[in-house]
């Protein structure tokens, strides 16, 4: 099978500093992967790996089965969105998708329609200022334009939704979305609730080490769990013996009770918790005045995962 | 189109529309007319000032003119096309532009290549202007036309800036930030001046191509081939130094 994306065992280190730390990856083609860590994960050393824009110390890369070097990012047909886009700012935005269309040696036509189609879609059409008097947002949604004019097969985009607004953020993932199957996406962002809504394939980073790898169907199927939030009122000890009991229970991982009174209960089995706990605080002669549940999505995984000790 | 030439006509475009190289030409022709001016009308401010004998000393001929004007350009002119070139290639790496523009099919050759091209072509066209503004300046001051002769001189010493350029350039590639690539930028002109200082070794320096650019006034063409051939070995040797070392950095 070939791979859009291929990382073979990359370490890269900064003097002492360990930023990636022997990290294999492997997307196929029309993946759309979400690259999620904290801040120093080593996310955007990675993707500019995959750029060449950065050499690892070990280890190889492929994009589109072509091996990565240094100094031919040119070579290997990515859209590329960095952390943090610089423009010539003297430009429009039209200007800017023009030189960007002819440098990657597009014809005229196709330049014309693509940038036309591009700004629309970011809401840039029309807006005639030079990019030096851009807002933040309006850099980064030309910077996306940019990375997707040359209509590549492998986009990398770094923090595509820093700094953009709800609307900003929906246009992006709407467009990465729709670029599923067609073409492999790989992104890195804070914003959990969009991996999730997007992505294929979510890869968790922590201290430049790999924690997660998985599809993202599997990884919340797994690792489902429950938290439930209740408030019984009666007696102080039939509460403490209730807390006992359920803590006994098979399909209750963990049970405490918070300063106002309130039991959070982390259920592996919600369905069995539903019809369960609420006999027994009948049986410990307790109301159950309010019953609470949430299922725990990847962003809890994701602090779990990246918690340290 | 060829990418050399789309970034290459991006940066021609850049020149003008952010004014960045204005400065350089108002320098050149700042030199080109106060240079022949206050050296024609030296021995008379000298002679209103009570010097006696001062203004008798003074070489009015033609290769004196350029003497003080070639001077002045090397000081001025030349130092101001150092530093505006060294930011050429390292503002675009600390802007993150470089980035960007690199991964659209460019090579990185190709885009120091054109950097120093463009460079090249507006000093060209500085060079140009100011050399015919001190030419007129000439003949309206002391009645001197051009001449083939003076042809070769502005010729020879144009390659010395040809060659700062290259240096500028090698300077902007390794630089980390602005003020490295400047300073190493300056490394570069105090070399070649401290070189042409040095008896017996100024001869093998294209520092020596400012002396071969007075006698050439003259007819007199003579010493020429060395500092001519290190003159385009070191701006060679500087470009070739600069896109080696920028196609190894990380970005």
């Amino acid at each position: 099978m070939e791979y859009a994306i291929e990382i073979n065992n990359v370490t890269k280190k900064f003097g002492d500093v360990t930023a990636v730390d022997n990290l294999s990856v492997k997307l196929p083609k029309g993946t759309i992967c979400g690259f999620v860590g904290p801040n120093g994960a080593g996310k955007t050393t990675t993707i500019k790996m995959l750029m060449g824009l950065i050499k690892p110390t070990s280890g190889e890369l492929f994009v589109n089965g072509v091996k990565v070097k240094s100094g031919l990012e040119r070579k290997l047909h990515v859209g590329y969105l960095p952390d943090v886009p610089g423009f010539y700012d003297w430009m429009t935005a039209e200007q800017y998708l023009h030189f960007c269309g002819k440098l990657l040696q597009m014809d005229k036509e196709d330049i014309r329609k693509r940038t036309a189609e591009l700004l629309e879609r970011f809401g840039l059409s029309g807006v005639k200022t030079k990019i030096k008097g851009y807002s933040r947002g309006m850099k980064q949604r030309l910077g996306i334009a940019q990375a997707l004019i040359g209509d590549p097969s492998v986009v990398l985009l770094d923090e595509p939704a820093s700094a953009l607004d709800p609307i900003g953020r929906k246009a992006i993932f709407d467009l990465i979305l729709s670029l599923k199957g067609k073409v492999t996406v790989l992104f890195s962002t804070h914003i959990i609730a969009d991996v999730e809504r997007v992505c294929d394939t979510v890869l968790i980073m922590d201290k430049g080490v790999l924690k997660v790898n998985t599809e993202i169907n599997e990884l919340t199927a797994k690792q489902v769990e429950h938290i439930i939030n209740m408030s019984v009122k009666g007696e102080d000890e039939s509460i403490n013996t209730l807390v006992s009991t359920l803590e006994n229970k098979e399909y209750i991982k963990s049970v405490g009770r918070n300063q106002n009174g309130i039991i959070q209960i982390v259920a592996l089995d919600d369905m069995l918790a539903g019809r369960e706990i609420p006999a027994l605080i009948n049986e410990h002669s307790l109301a159950l005045m309010n019953y609470n549940v949430q299922t725990r999505r990847l962003e809890s995984i994701f602090l779990e995962v990246v918690s340290h000790e | 189109m060829n990418n050399f030439i789309v970034f290459l006509k991006k940066e021609l475009k850049e020149f003008v529309k952010t004014w960045k190289l204005l400065i350089l030409l108002a320098l050149f022709i700042v030199n080109s007319f106060m240079s022949p001016i206050l050296y024609y009308y030296m021995p008379k401010l000298l002679e209103l000032s009570g010097l006696p004998g001062a203004a008798e000393q003074f070489d009015m001929s033609l290769a004196s003119y350029y003497t003080q004007y070639y001077g002045n350009q090397f000081q001025s002119g030349f130092l101001a096309l150092i530093f505006i070139t060294c930011l050429a290639v390292v503002r675009e790496k600390k802007k993150g532009t470089a980035i960007l523009t690199l991964t659209k099919n460019i090579s990185r050759p190709t885009f120091v290549l054109a950097k120093y091209i463009s460079y090249v072509i507006w000093y060209t066209v500085v060079y140009v202007v100011s050399s015919a503004a001190f030419a007129a300046m000439i003949k309206v001051l002391i009645n001197e036309s051009i001449n083939k002769h003076t042809i070769a001189s502005f010729g020879l010493f144009y390659l010395i800036g040809i060659m700062f350029a290259a240096g500028a350039i090698f300077a902007s590639c390794i630089g980390k930030n602005t003020i490295v690539s400047c300073l190493i930028g300056f490394g570069v002109y105090i070399a070649v001046f401290i070189l042409a200082a040095i008896p017996y070794v100024n001869k093998f320096t294209p520092a020596m191509l400012l002396d071969n650019s007075i006698t050439a006034l003259s007819g007199n063409y003579e010493n020429l081939l060395i500092p001519l051939l290190t003159c385009i070995g070191c701006t060679v040797l500087f470009l070739v130094l600069g896109i080696v070392s920028f196609e190894k950095q990380e970005l």
